[in-house]
């Protein structure tokens, strides 16, 4: 009988400790450094997973910073009834798919020469590589394959961030996971 | 029909993503059928690939973007406490909650005018890939499985379609190619709906029956 790989998924614990609670009640209270300590427990994940959705690093700050802003404009109808994690990864990833999509209306639209657009020597081979496999997926697909395969979210999870039903995270995974096996396949 | 319905969720199987109940007669179908075990390892491997891609490099030495938000959210207040009165930030405030609430409102229901299978008693639904796999001799292993009746596979139709008065002819007309099998443990039926227009292997649980 031939042996089946196991998956083997990093994993993650995500349950809401009880100083992530006091920080969160405090700084709905408008407490700017339980804020910022906040934010700090996740900003080095959020970069990471924003960087993966987007594929660049100066675009990932900004995309972070962004959803930082709108978690300080909506924290006041954060319920913990969510985990705090779940619904920030929501809003970066949301937030980075948005960006990649208008990225992907702008390189479509034809650009005068006079706009600056970074040469590809401006990044390290593997960026490129990472960016040229992930851009063959839709910004949703993308996103689903960073989350669940690159960053070890369990799947409900994914789902959730993603703000659709189990069933679309599913296929977008299939789809994603799918289309990542023929294009590395091609490149052989 | 097992390679078929095996190869084309074999990518959530990869993934860990695959029901506890399909896991072992996938294993067993791995374990008998190479061209199946073949796709397994391709689509592992460019997965693992994928992760050694980024796993080359570490995160950049990030600023304090929550410094920066809380520096930028401070700059915000100040300059907007010098630009409106306090009558025109409450009417503002009220003109976008309504804005929100309404294409909130509206967002539901799309979402419900454009899911015509939201509450079928589906587990998954996923398009079929264009290559088709060999069929599995192993007797044994087919045998399984059992093909699900004419009646049966009218009623799950009906089902999916949601448009219960349809007749047994126009079923026959929309649907020509319908293929199914049923896991006899009672936990999983495979529908596999194929025409010139779908081409869809849907997971129903046994209990649709």
């Amino acid at each position: 009988m031939a042996e089946v790989l196991r998956i083997e998924m990093p994993i993650r614990k995500r349950s809401m400790s009880l100083d992530e609670s006091r920080l969160i009640a405090r700084a709905k209270e408008g407490d700017a450094n339980a804020f910022a300590a906040l934010l700090r427990q996740h900003q080095e994940m959020a970069l990471r997973v924003a960087f993966q959705i987007v594929g660049d690093w100066d675009d990932a700050e900004d995309v972070c910073q962004e959803s930082f802003v709108k978690i300080h404009r909506h924290l006041g109808r954060y319920q913990a009834r969510h985990k705090f994690s779940t619904w920030l990864y929501r809003i970066v990833t949301h937030t980075a798919i948005d960006l990649l999509r208008r990225q992907q209306r702008t390189h479509r639209a034809e650009l005068p020469d006079d706009v600056p657009v970074a040469s590809e020597e401006e990044a390290t081979d593997w960026q490129l590589s990472l960016e040229k496999v992930l851009s063959e997926l839709t910004p949703k697909q993308r996103s689903a394959f960073v989350l669940r395969d690159l960053q070890g979210f369990p799947f409900e999870e994914v789902a959730e961030i993603l703000d659709c039903s189990g069933i679309t995270a599913r296929v977008h995974l299939h789809q994603a996971r799918k289309r990542l096996r023929q294009r590395l396949e091609s490149e052989r | 029909m097992i390679c078929l319905v095996v190869k084309r969720l074999l990518p959530l199987y990869a993934g860990g993503d695959w029901g506890k109940g399909l896991t072992g007669w996938t294993e067993r179908h791995l374990s008998q059928c190479p061209g199946c075990l073949a796709e397994y390892e391709a689509l592992s491997a460019a997965r693992d690939q994928v992760r050694e891609l980024a796993a080359q490099n570490a995160p950049r030495p990030s600023a304090d973007l929550a410094g920066r938000t809380i520096a930028q959210l401070a700059t915000d207040a100040t300059e907007s406490r010098g630009r409106f009165a306090w009558p025109v930030k409450i009417g503002v405030a009220a003109a976008i909650a309504t804005i929100v609430a309404g294409v909130g409102l509206l967002r539901e229901s799309g979402e419900k005018a454009t899911a015509p299978l939201a509450d079928a008693p589906v587990v998954q639904a996923l398009p079929a890939n264009a290559a088709l796999g060999e069929e599995n001799p192993a007797a044994d292993y087919a045998s399984q499985f059992e093909e699900l009746s004419r009646s049966q596979i009218r009623l799950l139709l009906k089902r999916l379609d949601r448009k219960k008065d349809l007749s047994d002819a126009e079923l026959e007309r929309k649907y020509p190619t319908v293929e199914s099998i049923a896991y006899p443990s009672g936990t999983q039926v495979f529908l596999h709906l194929a025409d010139s227009n779908t081409d869809v292997v849907w997971i129903l649980p046994h209990t649709v029956l």
